[in-house]
């Protein structure tokens, strides 16, 4: 009964939708303000119909209620207790279930925290998310309904794709979902601005925690799945510019890029129109990485869930919502009025080429996602476009960016002064060369472009701080000053300098590991030696264990460094019960500099083993410094402060340096 | 029924909850823009708490106050353009006409996608789930004092047949093993042993199990099983005469209504025709299975097939068909550089006959496979 409880709120969710896209839309154009309330509590009931449409189905998953086809076809009775859950939305229809989940919840959140938005506004931007879900709702139910029951009901399932079976990948759709369906909000915003036809200053600090918010979860998400990568598919990349990954980073890019500018728009009420159209093209990357990954267009390890059928719906829903928008777009867009003014050569002018290079990059990651499908649909030609396209078009974008990033930081609003922001960062300058320095000095050999590479990582990170050395008047300043300071800084300026230095780490840990990865392969027999990068490894042998639903070869490694043991590493192939399908379970030893990373390869005869050992130094700054970025995303987000850039006047500028407040 | 009351509540209650405000009379009217006015007047507000933290000094402080006052005033004066609308008496029917609609919209396409007569069926273990779920909890007691204490053999006799009716067949011969050597041989022991190994290794009659059968006779000459394994053994090595022997034997001395005389007496044709005899070639079962695979899983069958008659020629060779079948099938396997050895193989194994050594050249020609 809680299934068919759960099928039939799932429907009258559908139904509430569609008030809450009627009444007060209708309301908002004669200005009637009881239709126009409805929005609030239609967006909060709605929500909480799906909640109880999705507990129920998680309910059926975790009971093992195999009368219900989904569940029969995606999970199994002796599957541990948190892959049954996982296994929710582990497939297709569940995880578009979450999907409207997360979108009717952004809903509900703007209904219930956001009475300071005006009525018409707040019952426009609630029409606009309720167009969506009910859209994606009436696809659920059309299309991919996880309600549909079997009867005479099968005794046992068929168990979950083993690959999914891993806490990281587990879990890493409830954040992207959370980061894609998040961008909805600015979506929703962006639209309700061109219908009314006009933005205020308000607009960007309204958009701002909802931006943010998608944005924290995005970055998580997208780390957890790189990570996942990283120690599943058996050889330690952790990205691979597969069509599914850039799916996810598309929007990450044109995500960045829309916090940047909305902080333009938000201080100085400057760049409205771009943020706007920057808002409609964030979401419109979301929706068509859902439509990649959903509609069974791509064929890659992560097309688990496929169907072409829906995939024509999927891309109805697209044409609709991305072309509606961007039509409204071309049509109300002159009629709003356009913000200040501002120097090249000014804060509001280094978030421009902030801009300028993000979108283009996202561009180039468009294109080179897009490119092999369109040729495939034109002429059969199946092409795919790999890691040189992008190191040779995506990189180039990133370096100007690293190379700016601490320039921007340092500018006043309006107009600036490179002079005195060079000045300021000369000692970031002098420490990023003495560490690419010391960098070329300990390694010796390698690619010479990887000593640079690091140097550029540090320059962004020790500029972070040298901004925020500049605003506290570290080392200026007596300090006890400098002390009192920092405490009183605003809590998104040390979100600005975390997720600055985070970007600075991660370029850092991507340089180290692609410049000096090490690897090595061989068969070893029991008792057998290998070694790398300062590591020995004796192989002990390998023996059959069982896990909870599959049977693995666990093999024995003693890893020595200098004579002295450091570790036992185990690393095993395992074979699943149902369906019958091997995987292979990586062992990682963690050190400062690297990774020492062992896999168990195949048996040859005799116990002898098939062993690959990697080693990748500085890997994990990557996903520490992805973590940190979010960290201080987080941070900026509790910073519920009004913010007002201020801009210096003219004449003060050739006496005195001056510090921008926030 | 109790179904149908919970959704009418739900629906009820979802309905009741999102339209109150269009029923509702006296809701404060909303003043266009006054919210932009409040967030203008909560930036000035944070401005003097920024003064009085000392984030701002006094220029900062008039030049961003200014600036705001520039905003109020912009927005004041959009606002006094703006009006509130009147509401018409049309706008009061459509929340009773949507109040009406949304549960006859939700009960129709539920009817059309829903099964309200199905129940839960949440997962119950059947017998069948639960005597395996004992056994496998026995197993695991006994394999944990096993892991500790190996030199309890009657912990291996125990587990032994346990394993075999699993179908864990070869743990089941490693465990009589060890009952063997750390008790001593029995008949039953050995039995367990050789059936074990037999059905491990498919159906070949392995060298460590004929040693057990040989045992067996030795200690109880009128078991008739081992007897027949032994026999089984020499078909399967090539030596079909001397099988066939035995076979007769069996049946000479078997009781009339002895259930196995059925098996021996098929084993006795099979060996006693002229036609090519399968010593151990797919059986008509094997055929029909066969037929309702895929590709990969024949080509997996084919292969293990092809793999047993290698192993098994190459510790008794003297089989000239059987190398024959052996380079054939690697030909078909597409694998000719396996047929070339297999070739060389038999020539090597059965040099000195004559008649083997001409059907291996014209074999050779044929498939063209000479140098």
């Amino acid at each position: 009964m809680i299934i068919e409880l759960g099928h039939f709120a799932l429907i009258l969710a559908l139904f509430v939708g569609a008030i809450q896209i009627c009444l007060p839309a209708y309301g908002a154009d004669r200005g009637d303000p009881r239709l126009m309330h409805v929005a609030a509590p239609a967006a909060i009931v709605q929500f909480v119909l799906v909640a109880v449409s999705f507990l129920a189905l998680m309910h059926a998953f975790v009971t093992s209620d195999f009368s219900v086809e989904n569940v029969w076809a995606n999970s199994h009775s002796a599957k541990p207790m948190i892959y049954k859950i996982a296994g929710v939305w582990g497939n297709h229809e569940g995880s578009m279930l979450l999907w409207v989940l997360i979108l009717t919840l952004f809903g509900a959140a703007v209904a219930a925290y956001s009475q300071n938005l005006p009525l018409s506004f707040r019952a426009r931007v609630l029409a606009v998310q309720a167009s969506l879900s009910t859209a994606f709702l009436l696809f659920i139910l059309l299309t991919s309904n996880p309600f549909l029951r079997l009867n005479p009901s099968p005794a046992e399932g068929q168990g979950l794709n083993p690959i999914l079976q891993d806490p990281a990948l587990a879990f890493h759709p409830p954040f992207l979902y959370t980061g894609y369906v998040g961008f909805s909000m600015a979506f929703s915003f962006a639209i309700a601005a061109l219908w009314e036809g006009r933005i205020d200053a308000a607009w960007a600090r309204w958009v701002r925690p909802w931006t943010l918010l998608a944005w924290i979860a995005l970055t998580i998400g997208i780390a957890m799945g790189s990570w996942w990568a990283y120690y599943t598919l058996g050889w330690g990349g952790w990205w691979f510019w597969d069509p599914v990954e850039n799916a996810s980073f598309m929007p990450w890019l044109a995500g960045t890029a829309l916090l940047h500018s909305a902080v333009v728009m938000e201080k100085r009420e400057a760049l409205k129109i771009w943020t706007i159209l920057l808002a409609i093209l964030t979401f419109s990357l979301s929706l068509m990485g859902t439509f990649l990954v959903r509609s069974g267009i791509l064929t890659s390890v992560h097309a688990f869930a496929v169907d072409p059928k829906r995939g024509i719906v999927i891309l109805a829903i697209l044409a609709v919502f991305i072309g509606g928008a961007l039509t409204l777009y071309a049509w109300r867009a002159s009629s709003l009025k356009a913000g200040g003014l501002f120097q090249p050569i000014s804060r509001e002018g280094a978030l421009v080429l902030n801009n300028v290079l993000l979108t283009t990059a996202a561009a180039t990651v468009l294109i080179g996602t897009l490119y092999p499908l369109a040729l495939e649909a034109v002429t059969g030609a199946k092409i795919s476009v790999g890691a040189p396209y992008f190191d040779m078009t995506f990189v180039p974008l990133m370096l100007p960016l690293l190379i700016a990033l601490p320039f921007g930081a340092l500018l006043a609003w309006k107009r600036g002064d490179l002079r005195a922001a060079a000045q300021r960062l000369a000692a970031a300058f002098f420490a990023a060369l003495l560490v690419g320095g010391f960098t070329m000095a300990l390694v010796r050999r390698g690619p010479w472009l990887a000593p640079a590479a690091i140097a550029l990582g540090a320059w962004v990170v020790i500029g972070a701080c040298v901004e925020w050395g500049v605003r506290t008047k570290a080392f200026a300043a007596p300090f006890a000053e400098t002390l009192r300071r920092a405490s009183n800084l605003p809590r998104s300026a040390y979100g600005m300098l975390l997720a600055h230095a985070g970007v600075g780490i991660v370029a850092i840990g991507i340089a180290a590991t692609s410049a000096w990865r090490s690897e090595t392969v061989q068969v070893l027999v029991p008792g057998g030696t290998m070694s790398l990068a300062g590591y020995q490894l004796t192989f002990l042998g390998a023996a059959p264990a069982r896990g909870p639903n599959y049977q693995e070869t666990v093999g024995q490694f003693r890893v020595t460094r200098n004579g002295n043991i450091v570790t036992n590493l185990e690393p095993s192939k395992r074979i699943f019960d149902v369906p019958r399908q091997a995987t292979t379970q990586a062992a990682i030893l963690n050190a400062f500099s690297g990774d020492l990373y062992v896999v168990l390869g195949d048996a040859v005869e005799n116990g002898r083993f098939v062993v690959r050992v990697y080693f990748h130094p500085l890997v994990r700054l990557i996903w520490i410094g992805a973590l940190i970025m979010a960290l201080g995303g987080a941070l900026s987000m509790t910073d519920r402060r009004l913010r007002i850039g201020a801009a210096s006047a003219a004449r003060r500028r050739s006496t005195a340096p001056m510090a921008a407040a926030e | 029924m109790l179904l149908w009351l919970i959704f009418a509540g739900l629906t009820a209650g979802a309905l009741v909850i999102a339209l109150r405000p269009a029923f509702r009379i006296g809701i404060p009217d909303d003043i266009p823009g006054s919210a932009d006015l409040a967030v203008y007047a909560e930036q000035l507000v944070d401005l003097d708490r920024q003064i009085s933290r000392g984030v701002l000094d006094d220029s900062e402080h008039a030049a961003l106050r200014h600036e705001i006052s520039r905003r109020v005033l912009r927005a004041s004066q959009r606002n006094s353009a703006l009006g509130p609308k009147t509401a018409s008496g049309f706008v009061k029917a459509i929340p009773i006409v949507v109040g009406v609609l949304v549960p006859i919209l939700s009960i129709a396409l539920y009817a059309y996608l829903g099964s309200p007569g199905i129940p839960a069926r949440p997962f119950a273990p059947t017998a069948g789930q639960i005597a395996n779920a004992s056994a496998a909890e026995l197993i695991a007691k006994v394999e944990t004092r096993l892991a500790s204490h190996p030199e309890e053999w009657r912990g291996w006799e125990a587990i032994a047949p346990i394993y075999f009716r699993q179908g864990r067949y070869s743990e089941a011969a490693s465990a009589y093993q060890r009952t063997i050597l750390l008790a001593g041989a029995t008949v039953p022991r050995l039995m367990g042993f050789a059936e074990a190994s037999v059905l491990a290794s498919d159906g070949i009659v392995s060298e460590p199990a004929r040693a057990a059968y040989e045992k067996v006779t030795a200690m109880d000459p009128n078991s008739f099983e081992p007897r027949f394994w032994l026999a089984l053994a020499k078909e399967q090595d090539g030596n079909r005469q001397a099988a066939a022997a035995d076979y007769r034997a069996l049946l000479a001395a078997a009781p009339v209504d002895a259930p196995w005389r059925t098996s021996v007496e098929q084993r006795l044709v099979a060996v006693t025709r002229t036609a090519p005899a399968t010593s151990r070639g797919p059986t008509d079962l094997d055929v029909k299975a066969a037929a309702g695979m895929t590709f990969e899983q024949r080509q997996i069958m084919i292969e293990n097939m092809v793999q047993t008659l290698a192993v098994r020629l190459k510790s008794n060779g003297n089989d000239g068909e059987g190398w024959e079948r052996l380079i054939s099938s690697y030909m078909v396997l597409k694998k000719p550089e396996m047929a070339r050895n297999a070739l060389a193989d038999a020539q090597r194994a059965m040099a000195g006959n004559a008649a083997a050594e001409a059907a291996f050249r014209a074999l050779a020609r044929r498939l063209e496979l000479e140098p």
